[in-house]
């Protein structure tokens, strides 16, 4: 896919824009130890690229905006930045492959996109760790559930569904954010359309 | 040595490939080969820049080193050894010391890559890589993420300040995306005009 200078100048700003959130208000989080911060960070992040989907509306746009906010976190200073560039990436791609799976797009495709992102959110510790330790990772993880679930006396299946509620509630968590981005798109879509008033700022004020 | 490492200017493209190289050495090789590639990491990273070994200083990545090698004899293979009355297994406490010296390696690789290449390095590894567009995307983004982080943090500073974030959370906090957008594209604007004006082309 070839893209505009327009569309080029916006897939730079919708990265930028969260890029910004994840260096500003990422580095905030992550200093007061907040939990669920990645969930609440690929949220917004989310919600600012699927916007920028409605004005950059070509296939591997909301890829590129992910690219871009991944290279944009890669200079950053600072922080262990292997995660959260593997998991803007995998985001991206996800809201991506969801909103392709709709075509055009609509509200059903943006919330698809969202829930399939955020869930990410969840397979995101299990995947990078894996990348970095091996399998053996994974057999950690089976011996803890399975000996924190006898310890604490409460069955295998109870411990895993916990898991999994975790799980769902990002899937909602996106979806909902899909739901969000629509409305704000069109509001930004409106405000930005020929003939829309101008904000004020330098109108002189009556005493 | 050190000082003499300094003086080398690799090309992004030379850095992305040691990158990848150290990566896919981290993950096929095991034992006294990994540590091999983890010293050739160490020492890349202390040759390429002050920043190169960064990470080292993060208390996040030691955490996970230490529950990796503190649980693998537990939780990989059988118990078949004893220490101080306490059964472990062989098998899973040298499992441990490969993922752990796996990690670091990667670690150190990934945070010297991202701490030794500039963002002209990036752009000119995009265009010779036959993705201008990305290029210019990421130079477009890297010249408005100041500007964009002051009126983002400006215009919610405004907004907290009237107590607009009191009452009916949720569409002021629409609100406050719809204006950061709005603003953030008026920019666009401008800078695709600058682009055009200049020739720029996406050929």
């Amino acid at each position: 896919v070839k893209f505009s200078v327009r569309e080029l100048v916006y897939i730079g700003i919708f990265g930028a824009l969260w890029g910004a959130v994840e260096m500003t208000l990422g580095a905030y989080l992550s200093v007061l130890q907040v939990p669920m911060r990645g969930t609440l960070l690929t949220s917004i992040g989310l919600l600012i690229v699927l916007v920028g989907r409605l004005f950059v509306p070509r296939p591997g746009s909301v890829l590129m905006m992910g690219i871009v906010t991944a290279i944009v976190k890669l200079m950053s200073i600072g922080g262990f930045l292997l995660n959260p560039m593997i998991a803007i990436v995998a985001e991206s791609a996800l809201a991506e492959a969801g909103l392709l799976l709709i075509g055009r797009p609509r509200r059903i495709g943006f919330v698809l996109a969202g829930a399939l992102a955020v869930g990410w959110d969840f397979f995101h510790m299990f995947f990078t760790q894996g990348l970095l330790a091996g399998k053996g990772i994974y057999e950690i993880y089976l011996w803890t559930i399975r000996d924190a679930s006898r310890i604490l006396g409460i069955p295998t299946s109870y411990a895993i569904a916990g898991v999994l509620s975790m799980l769902l509630l990002r899937l909602a968590l996106g979806a909902f954010v899909g739901f969000l981005a629509w409305d704000v798109a069109k509001t930004v879509l409106i405000r930005l359309a020929p003939g829309t008033i101008e904000p004020t700022t330098s109108a002189p004020v009556e005493q | 040595m050190v000082k003499l490492l300094k003086r080398w200017d690799l090309p992004a493209g030379c850095r992305a490939a040691v990158l990848v190289a150290s990566i896919v050495l981290a993950v096929l090789t095991s034992g006294a080969a990994g540590l091999l590639v983890l010293a050739a990491v160490v020492a890349y990273a202390l040759g390429s820049g002050d920043g190169g070994l960064v990470v080292i200083r993060k208390w996040q990545l030691w955490l996970f080193l230490a529950v990796l090698l503190l649980l693998s004899p537990f939780a990989i293979g059988q118990r078949d050894t004893m220490l101080w009355g306490i059964p472990f297994s062989n098998e899973g406490l040298w499992a441990g010391l490969y993922m752990s010296i796996r990690a670091l390696t990667i670690a150190v690789a990934v945070t010297g890559f991202a701490n030794t290449i500039s963002v002209e390095g990036i752009t000119r590894l995009f265009d010779r890589a036959g993705l201008a567009g990305l290029g210019f995307a990421t130079g477009v983004a890297f010249n408005m993420l100041p500007t964009l982080s002051l009126e983002s943090q400006s215009t919610f500073e405004t907004m907290r300040l009237r107590g607009g974030f009191r009452r009916q959370r949720l569409a002021r906090l629409k609100m406050l995306a719809v204006i950061v957008l709005t603003n953030a594209l008026r920019h666009a604007d401008d800078i695709v005009c600058a682009a055009e004006a200049r020739a720029f082309g996406n050929d």
